[in-house]
């Protein structure tokens, strides 16, 4: 899995791509701790090249919901592939996050809400 | 019902996937629907994960047996390992509308695996067997 990083007015967004499961899972916890270690707030994740993800790709988003919320951080999801929103309705996780249909959207919904 | 397909597979970080291939060719032979293939390849990953994660005996090796099923409109997989004796469903079903700060991240996969199939079942008889059932009728519109 590899996970691209860019910086969009002043969001920064990862993009993961290929399957989260539990093999590749600890690449994405590794990444989302460097990104808020180094002091990013405002973090979008783009789901667009997912195209599985497992529990063990939600805990690391759990993980990752709470650490934001106890930093006041905002973190907006989007891009979800119809598998992966399926798995995130099924855990019961679609209320628990801010979710957009795309990038775009996603970062308009930070510079509404700044 | 019919007699089942056995698959056998050393515990170890390509168990997933070669479990994921036996169930491709069972549900082609099958002709099962993509939808429940879908719900089983989830459900199967999960548990054989988990099998992965916490399943081998304390000698290190190990192995699990998976066997698949159709049986009319039903699909039944057991999954069997030689772990510590472990339920995976003593567990209580989570409430789906908890928030945030309630929800542990231990245990999201049988959370899942319990809303992705009809009918989950574990029984210890030295083993640790799991038995996951799906209807294949009644979901048609209900997957991605």
């Amino acid at each position: 899995m590899d996970i691209q990083q860019t910086t969009r007015d002043g969001v920064t967004v990862l993009a993961p791509a290929g399957r989260i499961d539990t093999t590749t899972s600890g690449r994405l916890e590794e990444s989302v701790r460097r990104t808020v270690d180094d002091g990013v707030r405002d973090l979008v994740i783009d789901f667009s090249n997912v195209e599985y993800i497992s529990s063990a790709g939600l805990r690391v988003l759990l993980v990752l919901a709470k650490r934001m919320r106890d930093l006041q951080g905002r973190l907006v999801l989007c891009g979800m592939p119809e598998s992966v929103r399926q798995v995130f309705r099924l855990a019961g996780f679609m209320p628990l996050f801010r979710i957009e249909p795309s990038q775009e959207a996603a970062l308009a919904s930070l510079a509404t809400r700044a | 019902m019919d007699p089942a397909r056995h698959t056998h597979v050393a515990i170890g970080e390509r168990a997933p996937g070669t479990v994921a291939e036996a169930l491709d060719a069972f549900c082609l032979a099958e002709q099962v629907p993509p939808d429940v293939r879908w719900r089983l390849q989830v459900a199967l990953d999960e548990v054989v994960a988990n099998v992965v994660s916490h399943g081998a005996p304390a000698d290190g090796a190990g192995a699990l047996d998976v066997w698949f099923r159709r049986d009319g409109s039903i699909v039944e997989i057991t999954v069997a390992d030689d772990g510590p004796a472990f339920n995976p469903l003593e567990r209580p079903a989570r409430d789906l509308g908890r928030p945030l700060e309630a929800i542990q991240p231990g245990g999201l996969g049988i959370v899942l695996v319990r809303a992705l199939m009809d009918e989950v079942r574990y029984e210890r008889d030295g083993r640790n067997r799991l038995t996951l059932r799906k209807r294949i009728d009644g979901h048609s519109a209900d997957h991605p």
